[in-house]
């Protein structure tokens, strides 16, 4: 407890830019979660197919192993990892953008289009990494709920990916015909295009 | 996570910084013996839960003293208590401002303010003077940082005070009615 609070006091120094010697409990509330998440990536980044859903779903356990390092060492590795992440959601989100396809649904549209660029604008790696900033009101087909900040986007990211690849594989007008057949008034709903159009019930069970 | 680790942030020894600020303010007629170090320090964990903040590194208590230590209203018999309602409001005003101001800023305002608009009354301090600015700093007045806190004590001091005008216009009312 003493190592992690040492961080916390450390972490609380520089976001304060040396030029205070207190914080309030919100925020030293708010630091200790930066710590605790950077420091819980670092435990869970090395396991295989970390950013996979099927790698989430059959998560193994953490090759970091806080007994064999310190909780700085833990947190300086986590940071990076943070860091890694960020990078490589801004890849994919990138990589999706150009033939990204809302079909007229306006929930994806806003997520995907006007809310995702505001949280990579705004995120904060150092002093508040498990914020998610953005709402993410579109549902995905894999459920992303108990996870936050970085990983939370990053999966949110992947499930988008798959859904956009697999709905290119139809004709446009399909799709379109297939989700107002459902519901007329799709383009104003809250629901996960691929599952209407693939009319799955359960979450994917891709080998 | 409970909120015990909130106090043991709180916990660093900070005795032997406030011991050794002797070695300064001595020169100013100011010393601390242990129990009232001591006790500066427990009023400090009073305040700091009362204002829900948290300190960590080497805490405000040393740098308040050195700031204050040349006070002309301060002295041995009103050193201690001077020192800890200082640290009251500087952590009451530290959230007033909403942490907008840092540590030095707010130490040279108030120790201009305490000299040259409230001569030395804390309560006057607390309540008008950095109360008013308080006010101008959450609505975005940013003045005092080029400053350093610095010439900033009367900036918004809405009193009337006394000026040779009104000096003059009050000693005429007295001796010619």
């Amino acid at each position: 407890m003493e190592e992690l609070v040492h961080l916390v006091g450390k972490l609380a120094e520089r976001y304060t830019a040396f030029e205070s010697t207190s914080v309030t409990y919100e925020k030293a509330e708010l630091l200790m979660g930066a710590v605790l998440y950077c420091i819980h990536e670092a435990e869970m980044e090395g396991f295989e197919g970390k950013d996979s859903v099927e790698g989430k779903e059959r998560q193994q356990a953490p090759l970091v192993s806080l007994d064999r390092i310190s909780l700085q060492k833990a947190y300086e590795m986590g940071v990076v990892y943070v860091k890694e992440k960020a990078k490589r959601a801004l890849k994919l989100y990138n990589e999706i953008l150009p033939d990204f396809d809302c079909y007229e649904n306006r929930c994806l549209h806003h997520t995907f289009v006007k809310e995702l660029p505001e949280f990579f604008k705004r995120y904060d790696v150092y002093f508040e990494p498990q914020d998610t900033i953005v709402t993410l009101d579109y549902p995905v087909f894999f459920d992303i709920s108990g996870y936050t900040g970085i990983d939370k986007i990053y999966m949110f990211l992947v499930c988008i990916d798959r859904e956009q690849r697999a709905l290119r594989r139809i004709p446009r007008e399909n799709v379109i015909h297939i989700l107002s057949a459902h519901n007329r008034n799709y383009r104003d709903g809250v629901e996960n295009i691929h599952g209407i159009v693939f009319a799955e019930k359960e979450p994917w069970d891709v080998r | 996570m409970n909120k015990d680790w909130l106090l043991v942030l709180q916990q660093q020894n900070q005795l032997e910084k406030v011991m050794q600020t002797g070695k300064i303010t001595e020169k100013f007629g100011l010393v601390l013996n242990e129990q009232e170090a001591r006790l500066i320090l427990e009023e400090r964990r009073n305040s700091l839960q009362e204002q829900r903040r948290v300190e960590f590194g080497e805490g405000i208590v040393p740098k308040i003293i050195y700031e204050f230590c040349d006070s002309d209203y301060m002295d041995q018999n009103n050193y201690v208590d001077t020192i800890i309602r200082l640290q009251e409001i500087f952590y009451l005003y530290k959230n007033e401002m909403e942490d907008e101001i840092t540590d030095d800023e707010l130490l040279h305002l108030m120790k201009e303010q305490f000299e040259l608009l409230c001569f030395g009354d804390l309560d006057y301090l607390e309540s008008t003077c950095l109360a008013n600015f308080a006010q101008a700093v959450r609505a975005g007045y940013e003045g005092y940082q080029a400053s350093g806190g610095y010439g900033e004590y009367a900036r918004f001091d809405e009193e009337k005070r006394w000026d040779y005008d009104l000096y003059l216009d009050t000693l005429k009312e007295l001796c010619w009615g």
